[in-house]
């Protein structure tokens, strides 16, 4: 049960250390605030109308910058001018899992920039994550609902990250205990009722090899198969 | 001759420069200098010591400097602020906030934002709370008001 | 799936009218893991087959035995002038072959078994001078520091000391999330003896980019770069793990496996990852979907009041 239990801890200490919220909130008002576009075309260039936040061909029409900031690891860069706005989100990264599970998810979102119409294809220095978002996307669509995807996007992807790292712990115990454990007998399982909103299910196993016996708590992932004995 | 690295906007007779957007948006010049700040800043510590936050709140807003060569001054109004913000308790903030008058209110985001801007110095707890309260009280209309004021603190 | 299996599956499909004395023609290249290739082939007629095996550390494991090995399990079958290209060669006549479909079915077993089997002999090179050692009527031996470079730039190092034996395998990452990744994993290894159930185990060390003591001093860790991503992962088996007969086979089975088994767990968890992330990234795309207005459908008439239809 012990395994069980650390998750339970895991989602408590979550619950209890919400400065989330206000920072969320605070993301939220700045960025409804900063996105008053209006269509501009560019004054250096005739026929042009580009980002002017990205061309900074004049000083006029850039505005001030903004920060936001939950922690050293976690804040937000709000770069606003007359046609759009640029913004960047530095994730949190707690360790080289994380570091590396956080580069690796935001590659993969930055590749598929096109789909994602107001993501960069590359964060600016010192950020993960970077979204340009012009006049014609708030044109085109609600511009709450824009807000509101960046807000949803900041709180799942923190989750999707340590997420990720919990599942990727467990495979590897599983790994290595399987490893030290293999045995020629059958393995029994048992499953166990989720809890404490946990979505993945847990499964009890019994095996014996030739170093010992366990019963221990095991969570399947996709790769790997759990075999239910008859009458279970 | 590297002319290819001459940047020719720069020398377009029409671009304008940062002095002259100063001056557009009302900037005087030469505001408050550091003398004044420091001797706000001691009016504001004696208003702490006195469990005042409120004027000090009012006396570290008011005149604040900006400028474009101000900025040992404007680090030294910014601490003063900080240190009240820091000191209020977070049940009193509303009371406070509502206090306010207008321009107050905005002076007060402006330095919310440039608290927040250095993270290192671990208030940004403390700052997203006033950022909470403020907005509620003065409107996101605030905000666009700090983005788009050249007058920076 | 989560363990792999020790024999090689192809080889065994491949070689079955060994099992069923059918006359074919075949002319395949089957590889194993660690670069071994095996060559199969029917040369001269159809009822001779021909089972070529080459590895690039075929040289070093015939110091620790592998002749002597082959010699006996496979000896009737081995011809003496091997494949051009390959370490060694078995001739299989249909013709001429035990007379049970249980004994032919055992050959190929034993067949698909053979890099097992040649890699196993170290360890019992190793298991038998630690007995040496245990033995007080033979004089101790000096053990023999093993070195088997199974792969490019991968080897294991096997030798025995007075009261165990240890096996070192140095494995490399090719790219950083590898390394991280297997960083996990191994430190699973090192924790899992905490547990109550697994402390018979065999004790798991684990060292990155710093060659354990046994191994220091060989000249190809002289010049260990910072960069290289190389890990070092030390078994300590005691004479229990290695007590003559099924638990010394499945020591062995099981040793061999450990640097696959981690690699090939690597993949899966990066191949999970991102199934994950292609389920959640397309959540996200729902939800910037969503910002989208719904077009605006206009009700169109006729004159005389009846709906338009377009076709």
């Amino acid at each position: 049960m012990r395994a069980l239990r650390n998750i339970v801890d895991i989602f408590a200490a979550k619950r209890k250390s919400n400065t989330l919220h206000p920072y969320l909130a605070a993301v939220r008002s700045t960025l409804t605030a900063a996105l008053c576009l209006t269509n501009f075309a560019s004054q250096v260039v005739e026929r042009h109308n580009k980002p002017e936040i990205e061309a900074r061909s004049s000083a006029e029409v850039i505005l001030n910058p903004l920060v936001i900031s939950r922690n050293e690891n976690e804040k937000v860069l709000i770069e606003p001018s007359v046609n759009s706005i640029r913004f960047s989100i530095k994730i949190k990264q707690a360790d080289e899992i994380e570091r590396i599970l956080c580069h690796k998810f935001t590659r993969f979102m930055m590749l598929r920039a096109e789909h994602f119409i107001i993501l960069r294809r590359k964060p600016i220095p010192g950020y993960d994550i970077s979204f340009l978002i012009t006049n014609f996307h708030t044109e085109q669509m609600h511009k709450h609902k824009l807000v509101d995807f960046i807000i949803q996007f900041m709180e799942e992807v923190d989750k999707e990250i340590s997420e990720m790292k919990l599942s990727l712990k467990w495979r590897a115990r599983s790994v290595a205990h399987f490893y030290l454990l293999q045995s020629a007998d059958e393995d029994y399982a048992v499953a166990l009722p989720s809890e404490a909103g946990v979505s993945i299910k847990s499964f009890l196993i019994l095996k014996s090899g030739p170093y010992g016996s366990s019963r221990r708590i095991v969570y399947p992932l996709a790769g790997s198969q759990v075999c239910l004995p008859e009458g279970l | 001759m590297s002319f290819r690295k001459i940047d020719i906007d720069a020398l377009d007779e029409e671009q304008l420069s940062r002095e002259e957007l100063f001056i557009f948006s009302n900037g005087v010049a030469n505001g408050p200098t550091l003398e004044s700040v420091k001797s706000g800043a001691i009016d504001v510590r004696n208003a702490l010591t006195r469990g005042d936050t409120a004027t000090a709140l009012s006396i570290a807003l008011d005149n604040p400097p900006y400028g474009l060569d101000n900025d040992e001054a404007k680090t030294q109004n910014t601490r003063s602020v900080l240190d009240v913000l820091s000191s209020v308790k977070a049940s009193d903030i509303p009371g406070h906030v509502k206090s306010l008058s207008s321009d107050q209110q905005l002076v007060l985001m402006k330095y919310i934002y440039k608290g927040m801007a250095a993270p290192e110095t671990g208030q940004s707890a403390v700052l997203l709370n006033w950022h909470e309260k403020l907005t509620e009280v003065a409107g996101v209309g605030c905000i666009v008001r700090v983005i788009t004021d050249r007058k920076t603190v | 799936m989560i363990l792999l299996e020790y024999h090689n599956a192809v080889v065994e499909k491949t070689l079955a009218p060994i099992v069923s004395l059918k006359e074919t023609v075949l002319d395949s290249t089957v590889v194993d893991f660690d670069g071994v290739v095996y060559h199969i082939s029917t040369r001269t007629s159809k009822d001779v087959i021909w089972f070529s095996l080459s590895w690039s550390c075929y040289n070093e494991l015939t110091k620790w035995g592998a002749t002597d090995m082959l010699r006996k399990e496979y000896g009737q079958y081995l011809i003496s002038s091997p494949e051009q290209g390959y370490n060694l060669t078995l001739e299989f006549d249909l013709k001429n072959l035990p007379s049970t479909e249980e004994e032919r079915e055992a050959l190929v077993k034993k067949m698909a078994l053979i890099k097992r089997n040649l890699l196993a002999q170290p360890f019992e090179h190793a298991f038998d001078q630690q007995a040496q050692f245990e033995d007080n009527d033979q004089p101790n031996p000096q053990p023999d520091l093993m070195q088997i470079h199974y792969r490019d730039q991968e080897a294991i190092y096997i030798q025995a000391q007075h009261d165990r034996v240890t096996v070192i395998f140095s494995t490399l990452f090719k790219e950083e999330t590898d390394r991280i990744v297997g960083k996990v994993f191994l430190q699973e290894f090192v924790d899992a003896r905490r547990l109550p159930n697994i402390q018979n185990a065999p004790q798991v060390l684990y060292s990155h980019k710093e060659p354990p003591l046994e191994i220091r001093h060989l000249p190809e860790f002289r010049h260990l770069k910072e960069s290289e991503n190389v890990g070092f992962v030390t078994f300590v088996l005691f004479p229990r793990h290695f007590v003559r007969g099924d638990v010394r086979d499945a020591t062995i089975s099981q040793i061999q496996l450990f640097r696959d088994y981690l690699h090939y767990h690597i993949k899966c968890s990066k191949a999970y990852m991102h199934s994950r992330m292609r389920a959640r990234v397309q959540a996200f795309l729902k939800v910037l979907n969503r910002a989208k207005p719904d077009p605006v459908v206009v009700e169109k008439k006729t004159i005389s009041g009846r709906n338009v239809i377009k076709s």
